[in-house]
């Protein structure tokens, strides 16, 4: 028949597929002519055909034709009907019949051949539905999926009919299917927009909330849901966006699947629209994740979806789009700045004067990502840098500037909120916040700026120190001050003594009591007249005058007590007199912190030899040491923090010390016991193991490390866990460590179900094991030396796991240390030359096992033992003597009856095998080299 | 005819679909759509995915993270000698 030619033709190629629909409507019309009953006939006999098609397996482009066909045949049908019904009409005289009209008419869906046929298709697959013959059941819903959207309108009944069906095969055993299924729903309207549906489906237990029963929030379910990410990804670029959906769609940028999370970055989007109606936290989540993907290539999408359509939809004004981002408070701009200059953007006009008269954090964010890029070693085109950024005077003005106005800044003052009536508070446009950042920004360009000119350097010099000692000053921004100070210093030991001058006259502004004594010898007349002082109260003192000793001239009335725009003491004029006492030392408090902050500081920016520099001793001995000492809490901290920087600077001094700090770590509070670690483990790798061998080190190697061991145990305080396996770790890589129960510790710890929830840890480690096996082959044979027994522990730790536990089966545990004891994987400089792997690693493993399995113990240890040997490397250019002796092990163990069961036997007689062809290997070539 | 001169030009696979023969169950709807009392559903265990098949929280973790000082986040490990003087 007529109809079956057209089928046959219409596998072969699409290309005719045009000529055949029109050739085979005709044949439906003359059929419809002829009365219902030959227009049943061919009802039947196309469906007849189309079966033929369901059967054929999925990947089959000859049933993807077909019903690539019957969709465009679809299409063409009701066009067909349309245009032959104009025609009609016109020729009727109708001819002023406006098009709406029509398309109304069109929407009534009169009985025709067409709807008939359509009506009666569909009813006839969906009948296919519940197929179980998966490969009807995903033809089916694959042609559901192509045509439902060529179909203008649905009978209510059909419609309702093929709701439900699709919906169950949303949930079919076959994820292409569910695929197939979900891409038909989002055809058939759902997903478009979220209209209201009613909640038809009772039978299966939902009963998480009311939008699990429409369609479209079984979708979005489904979008998280489904295990298959095919499914996700059908969803994720199908479904519409909607507030609703809208949410869901991006969550998928943290997808387990790499692709679909790209796709979100690649297509949804950019199908968005606008960036701007995304809400902040979510394009701050957005980017972040995308830029910080561990996949390039989602890195990439996420860079152009910034780069390309963001920018662009603030029609190419960056500043406008940092404006819609938190620049202030989150590092995602930062991001996406660098990617934004890298992507070829670049600031053609020097940024003029009056870009720098009035700031805003964004504005200077520009410019602060501008030239950290421009001078960034290994950009080539510095774009002509040094013209478009203000000269080094000028920007120290510039920071000054802003610093004033960080200081008139209202809630970002801790000590200083008396100022305000005073000042007429000088219009502060910004929030401290957002004034603090703008420094920030600015003193990082001081941080990168050429300091060619020494005239420009000294003012920023000076500028600095004048800032510096002024108290209210944020902490993060001292930091960068002393960061920026260390730059144009000249030298490391200039740099430490204008800081001590700072420190002293910070220090200054509080008469010291007696367990402080001050940092400079000469301090002792200033103490003394403090104390004399009747009302036992502080008086203000000017910062700027660089030595303490001309203290009592100074103490004159508070309020002229004005040199800088800056003061700090009104507090007491308030207070003071209702508890001078309590006020005092809490202002002696805050001011001995800030020395301490400005040591510490200073101490990072500082490499040379403590004893070397004069400074450096006078404050350990003047500040720190004293701070350790100290009752208060805070400053004892503060002051272990200074002492732990110094010892990083001279060995015997950490000798002395590692006893303290093991202690800290020991009775400490957590963040204590974290500091410690920090601090120990800085010392072992700048000064190495050697230094337990020395007689002031009151403690020894082993306790320091088995404090550690201990820790990384203690899963009640996952901070310091986490860190404690961090410390170890560095330690190992550093070669300070190479203890095998250690190492044991450490992997026992990565895959214990107690840490399940330390996600800190178990990142660390997953980084940490493969480098420390593969970077080394004596760390390798660590590893391989502590497998067998390790492995031990975790079996039994999964054995005896409590309900509810997860953890990675011990299989699998034995395919990943298989994997870190590869010596293929081991790092050489030359990767193509394999006479160098130390092929004996496996060899020697191997050996352990077979040991470990006739020696004893469970069955189910056994069987897992067993299955690891087949995940070994066995090559011919290991050492003869080991395979051999490794070959008659396993012999003996075969003939032994050390194993009952039949997998565990075979896995050992295909192990025998693999030897015996190797052995067989090494007696026709020993020469031979490779495997 | 058509069809020879089509199929050789295509893919390899020779497979097509035979409209034309009489075929006793593929004409048969009942058979082709025929159920069984297996699922054909997941099973509820599979229904749903804890996690959302979400990635866990990256931490970031990296090898600047082991190779720099606790204390001096700036300075390297490879300025060990600097520091020892």
């Amino acid at each position: 028949k007529a109809i079956q030619n057209i089928f046959v033709s219409a596998q072969g190629t699409t290309a005719t597929h045009r000529k055949l629909c029109v050739s085979l409507r005709a044949t439906q019309e003359k059929c419809a002519q002829e009365g219902m009953r030959a227009e049943k006939a061919f009802c039947v006999e196309f469906t007849r055909c189309l079966n033929r098609a369901l059967v054929v397996k999925k990947g089959e482009a000859v049933g993807d034709r077909i019903l690539k066909f019957c969709d465009l045949f679809i299409r063409h049908i009701y066009e067909k009907e349309a245009k032959d019904r104009k025609a009609a009409k016109t020729s009727d005289g109708d001819v002023d019949m406006g098009g709406e009209e029509e398309q109304e008419e069109e929407e009534e869906m009169p009985n025709s051949c067409t709807t008939r046929f359509t009506r009666y298709l569909l009813q006839h697959l969906s009948k296919g539905l519940l197929a179980a013959n998966k490969i009807v059941r995903f033809r089916v819903c694959q042609f559901f999926a192509l045509t439902l959207s060529s179909i203008p309108a649905l009978e209510e009944n059909t419609f309702a009919n093929l709701k439900k069906g699709l919906v169950r095969r949303m949930y079919d055993r076959e994820s292409n299917i569910r695929v197939q299924a979900s891409l038909a729903l989002m055809r058939l309207g759902f997903g478009v927009a979220d209209e209201e549906e009613e909640s038809d489906f009772d039978d299966e237990d939902d009963d998480e909330g009311l939008v699990q029963n429409t369609v479209v929030g079984r979708l979005v379910d489904r979008l998280s849901g489904d295990n298959s990410a095919d499914v996700r990804r059908a969803i994720l670029l199908n479904l519409n966006h909607t507030p609703l959906t809208l949410p869901h769609l991006l969550e998928r940028s943290r997808d387990l699947d790499a692709i679909t999370r790209r796709l979100v970055y690649s297509r949804t989007l950019p199908s968005l629209g606008d960036f701007r109606l995304l809400t902040i936290s979510m394009r701050e989540k957005i980017l972040r994740w995308g830029l910080q993907d561990r996949d390039p290539a989602v890195r990439k999408a996420a860079e152009r979806a910034f780069v390309d359509n963001w920018v662009s939809n603030a029609d190419g004004d960056i500043l406008e789009v940092l404006e819609r981002l938190d620049v202030v408070n989150s590092k995602v701009a930062e991001m996406a700045m660098e990617a934004y200059w890298q992507h070829g953007n670049s600031i053609d006009k020097p940024f003029g004067t009056e870009y720098w008269e009035d700031l805003t954090p964004e504005s200077v964010f520009l410019a602060r990502t501008f030239h950290d890029y421009c001078r960034d070693p290994e950009t080539q085109n510095d774009h002509h840098i040094d013209e478009k950024m203000p000269e080094v005077t000028h920007l120290a003005f510039i920071i000054q500037k802003n610093a004033n106005l960080l200081m008139d800044s209202p809630p970002g003052v801790p000590v200083n909120p008396g100022k305000n009536g005073k000042n007429g508070n000088v219009n502060p446009p910004k929030d401290a916040a957002e004034v603090e950042f703008i420094v920030e920004q600015l003193l990082l360009i001081a941080m990168k700026s050429d300091y060619g000119d020494e005239i420009g350097r000294r003012k920023m010099f000076s500028l600095l120190r004048e800032l510096l000692a002024i108290v209210d000053l944020p902490e993060a921004t001292v930091s960068r001050i002393i960061e920026v100070m260390r730059k144009v210093s000249g030298g490391e030991r200039e740099f430490c003594s204008v800081t001590l001058e700072i420190i002293a006259e910070v220090h200054d502004t509080i008469a010291p009591e007696e367990d402080e004594p001050a940092v400079d010898g000469d301090d002792a007349d200033s103490f003394h007249s403090a104390q004399s002082e009747p009302e036992g109260r502080p008086k203000p003192k000017a910062k700027a005058k660089p030595k303490p000793k001309p203290k009592k001239a100074k103490r004159v009335v508070d309020s002229d007590d004005e040199m800088m725009d800056v003061d700090e003491d009104d507090e007491d004029d308030e207070d003071g007199e209702e508890d001078p006492e309590e006020n005092r030392a809490i202002k002696e408090m805050v001011t001995n912190l800030r020395c301490l902050f400005i040591a510490q500081c200073m101490l990072e920016n500082v490499e040379g030899d403590l004893n070397s520099n004069a400074h450096l001793t006078t404050m350990l001995n003047g500040l720190i040491i004293p701070a350790v000492r100290s009752q208060e809490a805070p400053i004892r901290e503060r002051g272990l923090r200074c002492l732990g920087l110094c010892c990083l600077l001279d060995k015997p001094l950490a000798e002395e010390n590692m006893a303290l700090f093991a202690h800290c770590f020991n009775k400490g509070h957590e963040e204590l016991q974290i500091e410690a670690a920090h601090i120990i483990s800085d010392i072992l790798v700048v000064h190495g193991a050697s230094l337990f061998e020395s007689e002031k080190c009151q403690i020894e190697q082993k306790t320091v490390f088995k404090m550690f061991g201990k820790a990384i145990k203690l899963d009640d305080s996952p901070e310091a866990q986490a860190v404690s396996a961090e410390v170890l770790c560095k330690l190992f890589l550093a070669k300070v460590i190479d203890d095998d129960d250690l190492l044991k510790a450490t992997v026992i710890a990565y895959f214990d179900a107690a840490t399940n929830d330390n996600l800190t840890l178990r990142q660390t480690l997953s980084y940490f094991l493969p480098v420390y096996c593969h970077s080394r082959d004596d760390n390798q044979i660590r590893m391989q030396r502590i497998t067998v027994s390790t492995l031990h522990t975790l079996i039994s730790i999964f054995a005896n796991l409590d309900e509810g536990e997860e953890m990675v089966t011990p299989s699998n545990i034995a395919s990943q240390l298989a994997d870190w004891t590869d010596p293929r994987k081991v790092f050489r400089l030359d990767a193509s030359d394999q006479s160098k792997v130390n092929w004996d690693v496996h060899i020697d493993l191997a050996a352990d096992l077979a040991a470990k399995i006739a020696s004893g113990s469970t069955k189910e240890e056994k069987k897992i033992l067993c299955q690891m040997l087949g995940k070994l490397v066995i090559s011919a250019s290991c050492t003869p003597e080991k395979l051999q002796e490794l070959s008659e092990q396993t012999t003996e163990l075969i003939e032994s009856k050390a194993v009952t069961d039949a997998v565990s036997r075979n896995a050992l007689i295909k192990f025998q095998a693999s030897l015996e062809k190797v052995l067989a290997q090494q007696a026709e070539g020993p020469g031979r080299e490779r495997s | 005819a058509r069809e020879a001169a089509v199929r050789p030009r295509k893919e390899k696979t020779p497979f097509t679909i035979d409209f034309v023969t009489p075929d006793e169950n593929l004409d048969d709807t009942d058979k082709i759509f025929a159920t069984s009392n297996a699922s054909v559903s997941l099973p509820k265990t599979q229904i749903r995915n804890k996690t959302r098949n979400l990635l866990p929280d990256d931490k970031h973790f990296n090898s600047r993270q082991l190779l720099r000082l606790f204390l001096k986040p700036k300075a390297m490990l490879r300025s060990k000698k600097m520091i020892k003087g």
